[in-house]
């Protein structure tokens, strides 16, 4: 089974988690396709960019472990790009698996035989989109994960798992976003596994079934926060209908 | 050949739109660049609402007549006073004299329904364009002006308000057609889905005299608008012309008009209204277009693509309140959030330091200021939106702040 990890070479500790958790599934990968550094037009921008990947090694660290585990990695400049959906067909792709990247084309998603997987810091198929963790509090629902297929929609491919994290612990959004995706990954990687051993049966999402959010305004965030800060409590309505893992 | 004639369109942009003057000059600069405040930057709702109704007070008072001026142009200063916007931003000073306590506002506010009621034609319309335009009796134009005078009525009682407001409600009922269109007495002779803004002031009209005519009449062109939707949200004889993209600003328009009458006649649920439902439909097809791209476009087309590069204010304004007055009926917070984002947009196009008193304060047609929407001017609308706007933002978001004892 070729297991392909998709990923950005800068600010990815998303990736990196993500290969961690793999390796404790014994799951091994096949290969790495990660963004180049993107060269933007304001040259400052750059010139702080780089400064700060400099000083913190983060080009170095992703090609460092895909180094010391033996895994094939290709840069690319664009990820939807032809010389993304030729390395990828070169590693004879089964699964694909994103770690925090832009959206995803349909010329890349056709490539892995089997499926592409993602995992979502959201409960599908109601909180589609951005800011998800944020938006369930504001709404009152409960904060967790989801593990689905991608397809060419915003999250709305077929549901593997899901799962609700407890944050009633965590003071802040950051500290709640900083709990809900060290767990993500985790749960993706004994997913992968579990898919693999066909234990699973994706469920596919209807189009009514949720609504997409986006970028949270400051003022809406407040209330999140406040609501964070008071301890928050989460619908305990939503909990039982989970997907049944088979493990 | 060709650079030389550029060069010579430029020089003579250059002298006709007076950008020798520093303050016309520093515009054209910030919005070439596109300098704008970042929004950790952006200073409180209150400064710039008072900027904007400090500056719509100037409008009114550079002409003299109780009007309110349509716009100050880089070009030609002050422009004379223009009914239509003189009417709906009549209200807009009654609520701000309440949000500011201050007396002065309301009295400015009656001085425009006074002239309104001078302008008013024999036949009961109002008059298209400013008033240095030829009389034209415009049914689209009458109906913000019923919007002021129902106003004025309300907080005076004076029954001359109301006898106005009924004949410029008749006349509207009189030349409606069969389908519920209006075409004739309209701009290039053609019916518009915009004309749903005319149906709120009838259904007001109708709460007020409960005349069953103006409620029929309001129904009826309602109706019709509805027949212009498409599955994907958008109306039909949405522009000013049936051009391939019409102006943000009319579409928020039809979408403003829905909401406001299916609030009057629903009032208890209007979630449920139909009209309402319409609203949401094309207001989410705007929120997915606004949020993927992070920049409302000044035009749309039926598909809802985008082609213009520059953002009409007066638009983003309108819409801003069109999803607050949705977050308000249905509880559904993206709304809100987009909405809260689009203010931020505009305030951050706000120019509050500028010596100039008809750009102080002011809210461009366009930015940059030479898009296609009331290029190089200052239209009164747009900061009338404006500070619609802020002030329901700022009631809604104190409510939910209250809520959540964060205020």
């Amino acid at each position: 089974m070729n297991i392909v990890l998709l990923c950005k070479s800068w600010n990815h500790k998303k990736a990196l988690e993500i290969l961690t958790a793999l390796r404790q599934q014994s799951l091994q990968i096949r290969g790495i396709v990660a963004l180049a550094s993107i060269t933007t037009k304001n040259s400052f921008s750059d010139f702080v960019r780089k400064t700060y990947e400099q000083n913190h090694h983060l080009p170095a660290t992703i090609a460092e472990y895909a180094q010391q585990h033996q895994i094939e990695m290709v840069m690319v400049q664009d990820l939807n790009s032809d010389a993304s959906v030729a390395a990828l067909k070169r590693m004879e792709t089964d699964i694909l698996l994103l770690g925090g990247v832009p959206i995803i084309r349909a010329n890349v998603l056709a490539v892995p035989k089997i499926c592409t997987l993602n995992v979502h810091m959201g409960l599908l198929p109601k909180f589609r989109g951005m800011n998800v963790a944020e938006w369930s509090i504001f709404c009152g629902e409960p904060v967790g994960v989801t593990v689905h297929q991608v397809d060419p929609g915003v999250d709305t491919g077929a549901i593997l798992y899901r799962e609700i994290i407890e944050v009633s612990d965590c003071a802040n959004i950051e500290m709640m976003r900083a709990k809900v995706s060290r767990q993500q990954h985790q749960i993706l990687a004994r997913c992968t596994r579990l898919f693999i051993e066909k234990k699973f049966v994706p469920e596919p999402q209807k189009k009514e079934g949720g609504k997409q959010y986006y970028m949270m305004h400051e003022k809406l965030r407040k209330v999140v926060e406040q609501r964070l800060s008071k301890g928050y409590i989460q619908d305990s309505l939503n909990r039982n209908d989970n997907h049944t893992d088979k493990e | 050949m060709i650079a030389l004639r550029t060069a010579a369109r430029q020089l003579r942009d250059f002298i006709l739109l007076r950008f020798y003057r520093p303050s016309h000059f520093r515009i054209g600069v910030q919005d070439y660049f596109d300098w704008r405040p970042p929004l950790s930057a952006l200073l409180s709702n209150s400064i710039h609402l008072h900027a904007a109704m400090a500056w719509l007070c100037r409008a009114q008072d550079a002409n003299g007549d109780g009007g309110v001026s349509a716009r100050y142009r880089l070009s030609k200063d002050w422009a004379s006073s223009y009914p239509e916007t003189t009417g709906y931003i009549i209200p807009t000073f009654f609520n701000y004299a309440k949000l500011a306590e201050d007396k002065k506002y309301h009295e400015r506010a009656l001085r425009m329904a006074d002239w309104l009621l001078a302008v008013q034609l024999a036949n009961g319309a109002f008059p298209a364009h400013d008033i240095s335009a030829p009389s034209q009796p415009r049914v689209f134009n009458t109906g913000p002006a019923l919007l002021g005078l129902l106003r004025a009525f309300r907080e005076t009682q004076n029954e001359i308000y109301l006898l106005a407001a009924e004949r410029a409600g008749d006349w509207l009922a009189a030349i409606q057609e069969a389908s519920g269109a209006w075409t004739k007495f309209e701009y290039h002779q053609r019916p518009h889905a915009y004309h749903a803004v005319v149906d709120w002031p009838l259904l007001e009209l109708f709460s007020i005299t409960k005349k069953l005519p103006y409620r029929d009449a309001a129904v009826k062109n309602l109706d019709w608008v509805l027949s212009q939707q498409q599955p994907n949200g958008w109306f039909d004889h949405c522009g000013f012309k049936d051009d391939a993209a019409p102006f943000l600003h009319t579409i928020a328009y039809t979408i403003n008009g829905l909401l406001e009458a299916g609030a009057l006649l629903q009032p208890d649920q209007p979630a449920n209204s139909v009209y309402v439902q319409a609203a949401l439909r094309a207001s989410e097809a705007l929120l997915h277009r606004f949020e993927i791209r992070d920049f409302m476009a000044g035009q749309f087309d039926r598909n809802w693509q985008a082609p213009a590069t520059y953002s009409c204010l007066t638009g983003n304004a309108q819409t801003a309140i069109n999803w607050l007055r949705l977050y308000e009926f249905t509880n559904e917070a993206r709304f809100l959030n987009g909405a809260l984002k689009l203010n931020d947009y505009v305030k951050s196009t706000q120019d509050l330091k500028s010596h100039n008193p008809g750009i102080r304060g002011g809210i461009k047609g366009s930015q940059p200021i030479w898009g296609r929407y009331i290029h190089y001017a200052y239209p009164n609308w747009a900061a009338k939106f404006f500070v619609d706007a802020l002030m329901l933002e700022d009631r809604l978001v104190h409510e939910l702040y209250r809520r959540e004892g964060l205020a």
